[in-house]
């Protein structure tokens, strides 16, 4: 086994001599410091996935609003926006500044050599190239990018969009000639009935961001011990989940069942605190209308009644178009039907296919975005793949038999 | 084509049997035959699999179930690839074994086949999933060759060294394939979100997951080819290499949106085939 360090690394006994900017470039350029940041980076991306980020963080403090001064934190950390806080783009700074260095370190003597290592050496000289180029684009969409929605009704003629809440101007106007919208008529489930597969029973305590996770199983029964203010006088609150019904109707019996598949899914609850006895039904489709009561339970606690439902048999979206018109001035100079996956590029802009309003026919929904930074990033994807593919296969490492390492040494 | 699937089924389970049977009694004379399962059953899959294209009218990879079958067929495809250079029988044995879990955690899905939501309706996408389950093959091979070295080469251990040899080249060479897929894959994903949302990157889970698997891959190429590693310490990275990528595969469907409690309202995310 060869493990531990390589002496002959070109990288590590640098040609930068002794001068303390010549050793810092030396370490910039060494593998053993990209691989530091490379994995660096990775734990970054891990944390960003495992906390709530951007808009998930206002979701999760409507949730828990006990959480607020944790949030707080984590926030002034940047954990709440990992991928856009400033130790996670100064860390993809110094991927740059250590890319670049190497690059130019190696170029030349890259270049000077001779067969198989040239190409090897010019394929990973090429793959390191193609990430400053992928990195470069993404700097460009941060600085010059633009990105917002317009929302269009048929025979509307706008030049601008909505960008974070603010109004921007296009430099030419869009039209809408018509919306359509295609189901499938031939879904091959239909005859399939529409079911519940995931359900749970959620009561959270908003004082203290405390939460439960009950079955809502009719017949559950839970002893809430709750903690803390206004709770204190309420005591520890029984919970019984009484009765479920799968479609919700209120007839002249009383509430009712329509039908077995879960076109409104409710849940009985009855909660006992401080010899208060009180019902209340729970509406998965429409939360709003669980009873919030002034005195027991309903006073401290949220409930949510939560199910997650497969319907076959609803009509399936199959695409949906727009005909838009570019106008400038009162001159169509572009026509084009949109769809997912097919949107109209002008001026710089693109305009995408990005919604519909179910309730009216009549509206689209466009996603406008500029973005001047996307040829530099497909041009580092291109280059990616042909410096990857030259590295491991055409010109792959000398085979096995001679030195293996011997190729880089020619490099050098 | 339920049969056909049953059928690769039982081709795989057979040939699993007898690779088992020829590793415990060390009978050289039933590998052949292991490997003719194999064969048959990677064929058989393929036509599954194209037969499936053909009803649908659209490449098979757009959902778990078409993806898992993908993942499997693959698996056995590098091995065999893998198995003209070097002839383990151990590895074979846990490729086929890999390949049969795929299948088996297939069948949990559905296998209807579904129509698409408008945005899953590219070529791009199933170039996509194509090129990145080939990739995760790789890295799924070269998996299995990492812990094959890591038992090979205990202190004490009987094996011959060369054996151990041969499997580190393997895992290097599976690794490098696996990372160029998972690039290309990465790649055309990248252009599938920006010609349908307008985004080539917008950092959700499962962006985020595949990315870290691509760096744990980077550092160990680097490790190896210009640090020298070898043996050991870069056997453990390529296992640290799968368990990311059966996390960015799996786990992120349904690990990660248990961490945040409103998961069964908000659904998944990532608009990717997993929401379909
Ligand atoms: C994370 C993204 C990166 C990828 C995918 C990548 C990829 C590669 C590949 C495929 C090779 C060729 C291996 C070989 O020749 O056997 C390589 C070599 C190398 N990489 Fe990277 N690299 C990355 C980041 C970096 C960074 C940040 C540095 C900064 C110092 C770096 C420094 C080097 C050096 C010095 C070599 C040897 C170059 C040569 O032989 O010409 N890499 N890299």
């Amino acid at each position: 086994m060869t493990d531990g360090r390589d002496p002959a690394s070109p990288v590590q006994t640098g040609r930068s001599g002794k001068a303390p900017l010549g050793r810092l470039i030396a370490l910039l350029a060494s593998v053993s410091f990209a691989s530091s940041v490379v994995a660096a980076l990775a734990v970054a991306c891990v944390i960003g996935t495992l906390l709530p980020q951007g808009e998930e963080v206002a979701r999760y403090l409507r949730k828990n609003p006990g959480g607020m001064a944790r949030m707080e934190r984590l926030d002034f950390l940047g954990l709440t926006h990992v991928f856009s806080c400033w130790w996670f783009l100064a860390l993809l700074g110094l991927l740059a500044l250590s890319l670049t260095i190497c690059t130019f370190r190696r170029g030349r003597a890259a270049l000077k050599s001779k067969g198989r290592a040239r190409g090897r050496a010019i394929g990973s000289m090429l793959t390191h190239i193609s990430l400053l180029l992928v990195l470069a684009g993404g700097v460009m969409r941060g600085v010059f990018g633009e990105r917002g929605q317009m929302p269009l009704h048929e025979g509307d003629t706008k030049a601008e969009f909505v960008e974070d809440g603010t109004t921007v101007a296009l430099p030419f106007s869009i039209h809408l000639v018509k919306f359509e919208l295609e189901v499938h008529s031939e879904s091959p489930a239909v005859e399939r009935k529409a079911r519940i597969i995931d359900e749970r029973l959620l009561v959270k305590q908003p004082e203290t961001g405390r939460q439960w996770k009950l079955s809502s199983k009719v017949g559950t029964e839970k002893r809430l011990k709750l903690k803390g203010g206004a709770a204190g006088a309420t005591g520890p609150i029984e919970l019984r989940v009484v009765r479920k019904v799968a479609d919700f109707v209120v007839d002249t019996r009383g509430v009712a069942n329509r039908s077995d598949e879960p076109r409104n899914p409710a849940l009985l609850v009855e909660t006992v605190a401080g010899g208060v006895t009180n019902q209340q039904w729970l509406f998965a489709f429409h939360p709003d209308f669980n009873m919030h009561g002034a005195d027991g339970a309903a006073s401290v606690l949220d409930f949510r009644y939560e199910v997650k439902v497969d319907d076959p048999g609803k009509p399936q979206v199959k695409d949906y178009k727009s005909t838009l018109q570019v106008l400038d001035g009162t001159n169509v100079v572009v026509a084009k039907t949109i769809e997912v996956n097919a949107p109209l590029r002008y001026g710089g802009y693109t305009f995408y296919q990005s919604g519909f309003n179910p309730q009216d026919l009549k509206w689209t929904s466009l996603q406008v975005v500029r973005d001047p930074g996307v040829p530099v990033v497909y041009a580092g994807f291109l280059f990616m793949i042909i410096g990857l593919a030259a590295v491991f296969y055409l010109y792959p490492q000398a085979p096995p038999g001679r030195p293996r390492r011997s190729n880089t040494s020619e490099v050098e | 084509m339920t049969l056909l699937f049953n059928l690769v089924f039982v081709a795989y389970l057979a040939a699993l049997v007898v690779s088992v049977v020829s590793l415990c009694t060390r009978r050289r004379a039933v590998e052949l035959p292991a490997l003719g399962l194999l064969v048959a059953g990677a064929v058989l899959q393929a036509a599954y699999m194209a037969v499936r294209w053909h009803a649908a009218g659209r490449a098979p990879f757009s959902n778990m179930f078409e993806s898992l079958v993908l993942f499997s067929w693959a698996i056995v495809a590098v091995y065999l690839v893998v198995r003209v250079r070097i002839k383990l029988p151990v590895v074979g044995a846990a490729a086929t074994l890999l390949a049969v879990l795929a299948l088996a955690y297939a069948s949990a899905f559905g296998s209807d086949i579904k129509p698409l939501m408008p945005a899953l309706q590219s070529n791009w996408l199933s170039v996509h999933v194509f090129t990145c389950f080939l990739g995760y093959a790789g890295f799924a091979v070269s998996f299995i060759g990492a812990i094959a070295y890591l038992v090979a080469s205990r202190e004490g251990s009987q094996s011959r060294s060369e054996t151990a040899d041969a499997l580190d080249v393997m895992v290097e060479k599976t690794i490098a394939f696996g990372f160029l897929f998972l690039t290309v894959g990465i790649i055309t994903g990248a252009v599938w979100a920006n010609s349908a949302w307008g985004s080539y990157w917008t950092w959700d889970p499962k962006e985020t997951w595949s990315l870290i698997t691509w760096f744990i891959y980077a550092v160990y190429l680097h490790c190896r080819f210009m640090r020298g590693w070898r043996g050991r310490r870069a056997a453990w990275i390529a296992v640290a290499g799968f368990a990311s990528v059966l996390f960015t595969y799996v786990g992120v469907n349904f690990l990660l949106p248990g961490l945040h409690s409103y998961a069964l309202l908000a659904g998944p995310s990532h608009a990717g085939p997993w929401a379909a």
